[in-house]
Formats: C-alpha cells, structure tokens, sequence
C-alpha cells in the first residue's frame, strides 16, 4: 500500500461544544485529494493519547462513542466506512462500520455518478413555504441541512410562489419542522405575494464550477453607494467590476446598459458580509427594486454577473481582495487586482462525515471529522492527520 | 491497431472536456432571459418565437456581430432562404421543441443545405441552432421542477478559450519501458491546459427554456 500513497495532510477539527466538559462532533469537513483516491486512512492524534469518555455527544445527545482511526476503500457505500472507537472511559479500541456519517467521495463534476455524494439532493415534501421576506418552509424533514446550506424549491401541485426554482441560503432550522430562506442582510425586497403550498426541496451540494459567477439578486437599496443583496453567497471583492441584468417587474431597470452605453457597470465597494455589498452607482432617484411577486410569473428574475475588475478603484479600495465565503478563500480563485480571473474552482476529494450510528453498536461513533472538546471553557478542536493513496491494480 | 483506438478514443474525450468545461463556464457566467412565451405553466416556458426575437433583439442592442452569413434564397421547392445569425447552443432534449417554434426552419430546408454545420439542427430569425448530447442542463431548477435547458445564443467573438502555459493539447504516449524492469504496460493519455472566458459578457445570452408538457 504505501508504494501507492498519492498524498497526505493534516487538519484541526472545527465545531460548537458547550458546556462544562463535553466532546462534540465536528463540522464535516472536504479535503482535497488530487486524482480521485482509492483509499483513505484518518487518525484523530488527539484522541488516540486519550481514553474514552463519557461525556461524548452526538448531534446534542450524551450517547456517542468516539472515533480514533476511520478506513474506506473504493466501493464502499458513500457514507459509510470502518471505524475503531474507544468506548466510555476504555483505554482499548473496539471496531465497526459506519451506517452514516463516514467518507463520501467529493466529485462536482458528476462524473463518479452515485459512488459519490449527488449534486442536487433528492427531492422532500414541503407543506407550506410562507409569504415574507424570510420565507419559512414547511417540512418534516430536514436531515442535512445546517445553517449556510443550499436549497432550491419546487412546486408539487399546489399554489405558487415566486422563489420557486431560485437557489437559496438557510439561515435558521427547526428541526423536522421548518426551515428559513436568507438572512436578514439578503431578505427579499418584497415577499412573493402568496404562501406556497405543497412542494420539494432539494439540497445543492455544488456550485457552479467557474468562478467569478453570476447571481440572483435579492434586494438592492435606494441609496448613495446602494446595498446589493443575493440569494447565495456572492464570493466578490472589492474593486470587482458587475452588470445588471434587471427584468421590468423588478422595477430599477436604470441599471441596466443602455443603448447608449453598452457597457455600463457597477464596481464593488465594499463587501457587507457574504451575501451582500455596496457598489459606486447612485441610485437615489432610481425606480424601487422589488422582488418579482407570484402574479408576474413566468418572468426573468434580476441578475449580475461579473464582467472584470475595476483595476484603479481595486488599487485604492479597501480590503484585501480574496473571493472568500465564511472567511475562507475559495480554492484555486486568484486574489489582488486579479481577484476577478476566470478560474476553474473543481477539485476531486472527500467529504469526511461527523459520524453516525455503528453497525454492530446501533448507537452513534463521533467520524472522521473529528470531534471538538469543551474542557475548563476553553474549545479546541482534535488534530487529524490523514493519508490517501491510489491503486495500480485491481479492482471493486 | 490498439494504439490507434486508442488515440482516437483519447482525442474525443479530450475535445468533448473542452466542451464541458466551455459550457460549464457559459452556464456559471453569462447573464439570461428565461423564456416567458410559452404556455407550459412553468417559469422559464418553453421556447417560443418572442423568447427568440427577445434574445436577438437585446444581441442587436448590444452590437454583437452575427457569426454566420446569410443564406440566399434559390427557387427550390420546400426552401426558404436564413437570414445572417448568432449561433444558439443547445441541448439534442430540445430538437422537438425547436420544430414546434414559429418559423423554424429545418437545415434540410435551407437553399444550401450543405451550408449547415453536422451539428446544426435549423434556424428561427436569427438564431442558427447547434445541438449536443452534452448540451447544457440545470437540473430541477424550474418553479414547478422541472429541468432548465441553458441556450447559449453567443454573437462572434463572445467568448474564447485561452491556452496556458505555452501550450495546447498534448498527446502523451509512453512506451512499456517506462513502466518498469519488465515493460508490461504502456500508458497513453492527453493533457491541456487552458481557460474558457467570455470575452464580452454583452454578445451572449444564456435564454433558459424548459420542455413543453
């Protein structure tokens, strides 16, 4: 086997863990691995100098076992995987098998087909998704989703609304119960106009691949240096160069190229947070933008799309221009005044899973995205070393 | 023998991921129009003769030049001549659809068919439409679910693909002595490196379309 190893790293687990002393599931964490691999070995070095423990939890419940080394071989169901775990307080390791939560193989290009995890998520009833600028959508399952994840409705025979079809960001989740569209920073200009009634949602677990992208917007004010919002997260730097391509039912047509200037263009001034920011064209005296309401359906919905880079403003422009979301750099996206370069963002990997129940244990096993531990109310996250390899013969 | 399968094999997968990678950029990129004309109940429609004079109107509005010439009418029966046009690319799905368009002329009914291109499956205004199995889709992203098929009506020199790094596509081929003492396997592959962009974002419009019910 370690004639074949393509590659390997390290990496500290992230997560939330509260309380006086407790150990919780890490965030699932992707990593890349040139060449799509054959195997992969993980080992929490953290946990391997520790015994078990008996404040182990999973998903908030005090019920877990803790992982220590995780394997997976090509041909494995994703999401599953072996797994050696110490049990409460035991200095010893025992063995199982993952049902959930293990390794799943990270291929955006679709090309691994079901061996890998699915581009666009099966589709799950909604009852109800509400008339506000937060839409809240109905549902009794809403297994996958955290906050910061991505969903696109759909109808299914009943009412309509107009964010059907529109990729958009989760902002807060009752479990089973319901879930919220946008945050307050890219709330719609205006509610659909009606509840949606039965329909589906669908996880999106990608992007599209070149970066920079084109966006729905959600919101842009009436303002000096106005605040444009989007549906999902933006990924744009400051000094960015954007168009607008507004539908009349949305009212701020001025900001459109003209015939008289084909190439007229916003440049990004600051970045609010991920799903908003400002820009340099006055639109005090514009028409007021409003979200498309269900009435005006079928229309086109207002867009930008990234054109280039200001390079005077983004030289003079605060900020350090790196196309970031949640404070991380996107992968293989150029920063500066190149900020803007078209750049292929794809990478083959693995998603390492928080866990979930063992086999043979019927109970959860924390995975192999290791776990962060709450101890004297400090929070640290377990040190994880993996290595990866690729097989020169045989076969599944 | 082998090898040569092999090569000819190798160099479809090679332009067929140029393609994906052209279209994947065009479908992340570019700014649309959905189509509205239509009476499927769906946001986009399907395709319909407004949706195309909308596409070219704004192409036109935007001085994007039209890439192929016209082609002149001749007293042929069952013809009729095809304005000068900016290429619509499309997914094969949408073949019926486009039949059903107003004023769609098939290829076989140009004056000179021989003037279509092997992928070209007719025109309507000024729009000549090309067809391919790996056409692009967005998957359930219509309000009722439904799949989104992206056309991608581009005027000359709307977008380009860069090489990187000093060179195109290479053909490697590498004889069994260097796979090892024993030379049992040869290996032969492509490689390139390069960047599809658009060069104008103003002289392409992805016109989103779903299929009629």
């Amino acid at each position: 086997m370690d004639g074949t190893i393509l590659s390997q790293g390290t990496f500290i687990a992230t997560g939330t863990s509260s309380g006086a002393t407790r150990t919780d599931q890490g965030n699932a964490q992707i990593i890349q691995i040139p060449s799509n691999a054959d195997w992969l070995q993980v080992f929490n070095y953290t946990k391997a100098g520790a015994n078990g423990s008996n404040v182990a939890y999973f998903n908030g419940n005090n019920n877990a076992f803790i992982g220590v080394e995780f394997y997976w071989q090509r041909g494995m169901a994703p999401g599953t995987g072996m797994v050696k775990y110490k049990g409460n307080a035991a200095a010893t390791l025992a063995e199982d098998t993952f049902v959930s939560g293990g390794f799943t193989l990270y291929d955006p290009s679709g090309q691994s087909g079901s061996a890998a995890a699915p581009l666009v998520g099966p589709a799950i009833a909604t009852t109800d998704t509400s008339n506000a600028t937060q839409p809240v959508v109905s549902t009794g399952n809403t297994s996958g989703l955290t906050v910061g994840s991505v969903v696109r409705l759909s109808n299914n025979g009943g009412a309509n609304t107009s964010v059907y079809g529109i990729d958009m960001v989760v902002s807060a989740i009752t479990v089973n119960t319901n879930f919220t569209l946008l945050f307050a920073s890219n709330a719609l200009a205006t509610a659909p106009g009606q509840d949606g009634g039965n329909g589906f949602w669908r996880s999106i677990n990608v992007d599209s691949p070149f970066y920079p992208r084109k966006r729905f917007v959600t919101n842009i004010t009436q303002a000096v240096n106005p605040t444009v919002a989007t549906s999902v997260a933006h990924g744009l730097t400051p000094g960015q160069a954007i168009r607008f391509n507004i539908p009349a039912v949305s009212g701020m047509v001025q900001l459109n190229p003209t015939s008289a200037n084909n190439y007229q263009y916003a440049t990004v001034q600051t970045v609010v947070d991920d799903y908003s920011f400002t820009i340099d064209i006055n639109t005090t005296n514009f028409t007021a933008f409003t979200f498309p309401v269900f009435t005006q359906t079928p229309c086109s919905y207002p867009e930008l799309h990234p054109v280039g880079e200001n390079t005077a403003s983004a030289l003079v422009l605060p900020g350090s221009q790196v196309p970031s979301v949640g404070g991380i750099q996107i992968p293989n996206t150029n920063t500066g005044i190149l900020a803007d370069s078209t750049v292929n963002t794809l990478f083959l990997g693995m998603i390492l899973g928080a866990g979930g129940n063992g086999k043979a244990l019927t109970t959860p096993i924390l995975g192999p995205s290791g776990t962060v531990t709450t101890a004297g109310g400090v929070t640290t996250g377990d040190t994880m070393y993996w290595v990866a390899g690729k097989s020169s013969y045989g076969g599944l | 023998m082998v090898l040569n399968e092999a090569a000819a094999r190798l160099g479809v997968s090679l332009r067929q991921t140029e393609d994906v990678l052209t279209r994947d950029m065009l479908a992340g990129t570019a700014s649309f129009i959905n189509c509205t004309g239509g009476v499927d109940g769906d946001n986009p429609t399907e395709i319909t003769r407004s949706d195309v004079d909308t596409v070219v109107r704004a192409l036109l509005n935007n001085n994007a030049y039209t890439i192929m010439d016209n082609i002149e009418g001749e007293d042929k029966f069952g013809t009729a001549p095809v304005r000068d046009a900016y290429f619509a690319l499309c997914s094969t799905q949408l073949i019926g659809n486009l039949d059903n368009v107003n004023g769609f002329i098939q290829k076989n009914q140009y004056p000179a068919p021989m003037n279509a291109l092997r992928s070209e499956w007719g025109a309507i205004g000024n729009l000549r439409f090309l067809v391919s199995s790996i056409g692009s889709v967005s998957p359930n992203s219509s309000s009722l679910g439904a799949d989104v098929f992206n056309i991608f009506c581009v005027g000359m020199e709307a977008y380009a693909c860069i090489d990187q790094d000093g060179y195109s596509a290479s053909f490697i081929y590498r004889p069994p002595i260097y796979d090892g003492p024993l030379a049992l396997n040869a290996s032969v592959g492509w490689k390139f490196a390069e960047v599809p962009r658009i060069t104008n974002d103003q002289w392409v419009i992805n016109l989103r379309a779903t299929l009629a019910s």
